[in-house]
């Protein structure tokens, strides 16, 4: 059963709500890699993580997780992974100690040594209640519960909103830690994008949805850029050459998702490197033209 | 078996505060009988008891009597709600463990097994203290001798516990956010008063056909009386106390020990298995609640 390439597998996966369509979508995250999921709130991250946990039941499509079907297979999938949300999910009555003797009980791989390695790492106490925890210290408890029972696949919702850069530079630490075993792989969904423009090897792009990008990181920032030029000269660039422009008193900024495409074709403008920021700024525009 | 018992501990820590307050309150109720009995032996009470015994044996019976039932109400009341889930639930909701509960390996079936096996033991508990209550209040106030028809007669409370939990729980495991939670809760308790009307209106249908019977014996007795010696002599007998005035009453109370009686006889051949099919549906329903997957 370890025996598959990619950690996640999804295929035209869509799921309908009032209101709101989680549009065939599909994307893969490599086994051993840190893949970024981003995208606007009310994008589709959380519901596309929901039904990959079969939290949400799917109207169409296919899931596999660790080689496996995600329905099919959940429990035995489910021993397999960890999840981590934005918010502590412990009842506030609960010491660091008696989460471990729960978590002993539901992961055969459950590891002690290494819970108690991590809250000595993270300076979180053992018999104080969590509730009297900061946001960081719960954040870190529940990482320190989600990486002591032996997960192959760390699945992340938000994990890192609302923290100071102090602990997201601890916390994303540890998350390359993880990594270095290879058989270890990470599903970040974030609207942070610089966390991820750190650490994570591939990026997969979510609007109203719809998957508008998905591949390796370093690919989509190569490819994409910011052609900056006047007015004058934004009228004589083809609408199918960029992405959305962004017009200024000075001129227009614009995003090419083609960046060596584009300086072959418009040689005397400037196009410069770009950030997952930008490039999520100019997908979700809606329009060609804004400012 | 590791996971099932490190989910029934999680249930129990969750809810320990919740059942330890509800011993306390059960204990609290035992120093007011023993208050009250210290009282009735040498306080207060005893001049009232004197003054009761001296107006007839059967008005200090009835004092008794009444402590008694207040006792086996009270005790019936406190101890069988322990275990109770729907606090559990909401408050998994506000923590966010629900949506959490559903990223581990814990099957639909598990989470039910773990909260009917956590409503049972509690039960047990629960009904274990009431009957020890129910011993202690007869042997202090014996009003009746003790036997196995005031024990059995806990039951019908145990039944409806069982029952008001199956009710709750089938309907707020459903919930998936706490204002559900909370409408559900309600709902449950409108269906449990229902419950609880239908049985009132069986219990109620068994005691007037017996209560009939007896205004007619009774009727048919003084009939006698007045047939046999004329209305004067019997009222003539009346103030002799030839016929007590207190007879009416020592015979209700003994009308109403051989009605529970007969209705506990009646009744018990389907209270216990009803009450086993409850705790089957219960676990049912709780794991259809369970497979319920959209959170919030």
């Amino acid at each position: 059963m370890s025996d598959y390439t990619n950690a996640i597998e999804i295929k035209g996966v869509t799921k309908k709500y009032d209101g709101f369509t989680l549009d065939n979508i599909s994307f893969d995250v490599p086994r051993g890699s840190i893949m970024g999921f981003i995208g606007q709130n009310g994008a589709g991250k959380t519901t596309t993580i929901r039904s990959l946990l079969n939290i949400t039941a799917i109207d169409s499509g296919e899931i596999t997780m660790l080689g496996m079907d995600h329905i099919k297979d959940e429990f035995a999938i489910k021993e397999r992974i960890a999840v981590v949300f934005d918010e502590m999910p412990f009842h506030d009555i609960f010491t660091a100690r008696e989460l471990a003797r729960i978590f002993a009980g539901i992961y055969p791989q459950w590891s002690d040594a290494r819970f108690t390695q991590y809250l000595e790492r993270f300076q979180l106490p053992q018999k104080k209640k969590v509730g009297q925890f900061s946001k960081g210290m719960k954040m870190k408890l529940q990482i320190a519960c989600a990486l002591s029972h032996g997960a192959e696949l760390l699945v992340m919702d938000e994990a890192t909103t609302g923290l100071d850069p102090v602990v997201r530079a601890e916390i994303l630490d540890i998350f390359l830690e993880f990594l270095q075993d290879e058989g270890h792989s990470i599903l970040m969904s974030s609207h942070i994008t610089s966390d991820l423009e750190k650490i994570a090897d591939s990026v997969t792009f979510i609007d109203k949805g719809k998957i508008m990008l998905s591949g390796y990181k370093d690919e989509i920032l190569e490819h994409h850029g910011v052609l900056k030029c006047s007015k004058a000269d934004y009228q004589n660039i083809a609408q199918e050459d960029f992405v959305s422009a962004r017009l200024t008193d000075f001129g227009a900024e614009l995003m090419v998702p083609d960046r060596a495409s584009a300086a072959r074709k418009y040689s005397g403008l400037l196009i410069e490197p770009t950030t997952l920021e930008d490039i999520m700024v100019y997908y979700t525009r809606g329009k060609k033209e804004w400012s | 078996m590791a996971k099932f018992k490190a989910l029934l501990y999680r249930e129990w820590r969750i809810s320990r505060k919740l059942t330890v307050s509800q011993i306390c309150a059960g204990l609290f109720f035992g120093i007011v009988l023993l208050m009250l009995r210290w009282s009735m032996l040498y306080g207060n009470m005893r001049e009232l008891q004197e003054d009761l015994e001296a107006e007839g044996e059967t008005l200090s019976s009835t004092l008794k009597l009444m402590f008694y039932l207040t006792t086996f109400t009270f005790a019936s009341m406190f101890q069988l709600g322990f275990g109770r889930s729907a606090g559990a639930h909401k408050g998994d909701i506000q923590s966010g463990f629900l949506r959490y509960s559903y990223t581990m390996p814990i099957t639909p079936a598990m989470r039910a097994a773990v909260k009917t096996a956590y409503m049972c033991i509690f039960r047990v508990v629960g009904y274990g203290i009431a009957v020890a209550y129910a011993l202690f209040a007869s042997i202090w106030y014996e009003p009746v001798s003790i036997d196995s028809t005031f024990l059995l007669a806990l039951l019908i409370p145990a039944f409806f516990m069982i029952c008001y939990d199956t009710i709750e729980s089938a309907l707020v495991l459903r919930a998936r956010t706490a204002k559900k939670a909370g409408i559900m809760e309600t709902c449950a308790g409108f269906c449990m008063m229902g419950a609880i009307i239908v049985l009132c209106g069986v219990m109620m249908n068994h005691m007037r056909e017996r209560f009939d019977a007896v205004g007619l014996a009774e009727q048919q007795r003084m009939d006698g009386y007045i047939a046999q010696y004329g209305e004067s002599k019997v009222a003539q007998m009346l103030l002799n106390g030839e016929i007590t005035q207190d007879d009416p009453i020592k015979m209700m109370l003994g009308v109403f020990r051989d009605m529970l009686t007969e209705f506990i006889h009646a009744y018990i051949v389907w209270i216990v298995p009803a009450t086993l099919l409850l705790i089957v549906l219960g676990f049912w329903l709780r794991k259809k609640a369970c497979e319920r997957r959209e959170t919030p």
